[in-house]
């Protein structure tokens, strides 16, 4: 009940900032077209390398493009439902928490989903271009909604568990930052070209080989059920862990005593 | 001119505050090289690492990508973008009106100070990843460093000429990111990921003679490839096109400024 709750909490707020941002009608659209045109470069890029190598060990166009599909989801899912996760440091470090503390819902939920980045619109749409692009069977297009809902959910988390470092640390959110690029940068590029070390980060300290990696190599690419149900396992895992740390910064923080309210 | 000296001046001081921001920039620099020599190294080694392709050896191709990165990383542009585009929507840009000093130029000469202010921390950081990783590229002589510096310098100031001018663009639109975007992304796919030799031939006489060239291609192949030859070649494109990009963001910010009323101020 309390789940059924939230989630209607955050579509609510979803459908608000959206509003908010539709204000200005040319600006929402542009950055939303832009956000298009930008992931679509990208694609340039990788043409021009594979002009130059076959294949990346066993990577070739498709399976590129498959990573930066889903890359681009789980992105535009975490900054459309959750943009508010990635300032939380400048929430804190204005003393702004307030506002959120006094509400009747659930604190981090209420940051998390009080903005959203009309932009990430244009990465959602960009999956399923990029899916056109590569010719994709019919279930990629509906396999690749979960799994980027659950990929947004994982980055969402990864990146609110190092905002936390901000409670204790003055520019804590800058450590969230380098994060937070690390998951979108390491994430694009086929897992294959990365050494052990790297690949033991991306499965440990910064999970994002549970974003884009696992569901491509194994439900995309090959199947299996274990690598599947281990990431969905490891996206509760730091879901609570995201819940808890902030629970214990909260205590750490105090009020600027700043008067504000939310439209 | 001298006024322009001070706000250089204060606006360096200023970055003194940003330096936990700029070693963590730093970092995410080094992680964006580290993918980068992942990737090279596995095209190269998969073809044989004594390869050359398009006229670049791996250690070639690394140190241009890195001072790529290198630019791309001290000469943030969506900040200039940014933070015009605000001024203009919040009508805040009318405090400054009045100021002695011209918008456009004052706005350059800022993100100018702070280029060069994390430069003083990346560039160390760029020499140590090229060096460290792929050794020195085997044109490199020293007498190279202080040429190679100096294009880099123009490079951030051509950078900050262009993206103050997409900042103007916020005049005309509520919001000037979207232009930011596309420039920079031209600027990446163009400039920063292959040398000029890589894109089709049809192609490269319009790179070489864009404001990309002289922002990216020009001074990343110098440190790869360097030739007094080549440094003349860049060094004349950087300042003709600095000169010019100057000229129209001087005419676009006098023709802008008018609309500034409809604002309220």
């Amino acid at each position: 009940m309390a789940v059924r709750s939230n989630i209607a909490f955050i579509f609510k707020n979803l459908k608000l900032n959206l509003q908010k941002q539709a204000q200005y009608k040319t600006a929402f659209v542009m950055q939303i077209v832009m956000m298009i045109l930008n992931n679509l470069t990208f694609i340039i890029q990788w043409i021009i390398v594979f002009s130059i190598t076959k294949s990346i060990g066993g990577y070739g166009f498709r399976e590129v493009i498959l990573l930066w599909a889903i890359s681009a989801g789980a992105y535009g899912v975490a900054h459309l439902f959750f943009e508010g996760a990635f300032h939380i440091d400048e929430v804190i470090y204005e003393g702004k928490l307030d506002v959120y503390l006094t509400q009747p819902k659930n604190v981090l939920i209420s940051l998390c989903s009080s903005e959203s980045r009309a932009s990430a619109i244009g990465d959602i749409l960009y999956v399923f271009i990029a899916l056109l692009i590569i010719k994709a069977t019919w279930w990629w297009f509906l396999a690749i909604i979960p799994v980027c809902l659950v990929g947004g959910i994982l980055y969402t988390a990864i990146v609110v568990c190092f905002q936390n470092i901000a409670f204790y640390v003055k520019r804590g959110g800058a450590v969230a930052n380098v994060v937070d690029s690390a998951i979108t940068m390491f994430s694009n590029y086929p897992p294959v070209i990365f050494n052990f070390v790297a690949k033991l980060i991306l499965f440990t300290v910064i999970p994002a080989g549970f974003i884009v990696f696992v569901p491509a190599q194994y439900l995309f690419l090959g199947f299996n059920i274990w690598w599947l149900l281990g990431t969905i396992g490891v996206t509760i895992l730091i879901t609570i862990l995201a819940f808890l740390l902030f629970k214990l910064g909260l205590r750490r923080y105090n009020s600027g005593n700043l008067m504000g309210g939310r439209l | 001119m001298n006024k322009y000296f001070g706000v250089f001046k204060t606006s360096f001081k200023q970055e003194k505050d940003t330096l936990f921001d700029t070693v963590m920039r730093a970092i995410t620099f080094f992680i964006i090289m580290y993918i980068f020599l992942q990737l090279w190294g596995y095209i190269y080694g998969e073809n044989g690492t004594s390869q050359v392709i398009n006229g670049y050896s791996l250690p070639q191709m690394i140190w241009y990508l890195t001072i790529g990165e290198l630019i791309t990383f001290t000469a943030k542009h969506s900040q200039i973008t940014r933070a015009i585009s605000k001024e203009i929507i919040s009508g805040s840009i009318a405090y400054k009106l009045n100021k002695p000093y011209n918008y456009y130029l004052y706005n350059i000469t800022t993100f100018m100070a702070k280029s060069c202010f994390a430069l003083i921390f990346m560039l160390p950081v760029a020499v140590l990843i090229g060096g460290v990783f792929v050794g020195f590229p085997s044109t490199f002589v020293v007498a190279q460093i202080l040429p190679c510096i100096i294009s880099i310098l123009l490079s951030h100031l051509l950078n900050w000429c262009l993206f103050a001018i997409v900042g103007l663009l916020g005049f005309w639109c509520q919001d000037a990111s979207p232009f930011d975007w596309i420039v920079s992304k031209f600027l990446m796919l163009l400039g920063m990921f292959f040398p000029i030799e890589f894109f089709p031939s049809w192609l490269q006489p319009a790179i070489r003679y864009s404001p990309i060239y002289s922002i990216m291609s020009g001074p990343a192949s110098l440190v790869a490839n360097f030739s007094w030859e080549l440094f003349g070649q860049v060094i004349l494109s950087q300042i003709v096109w600095i000169v010019i990009l100057i000229l129209i963001g001087l005419g676009l910010y006098n023709i802008g400024k008018r609309k500034v009323v409809s604002n309220g101020g």
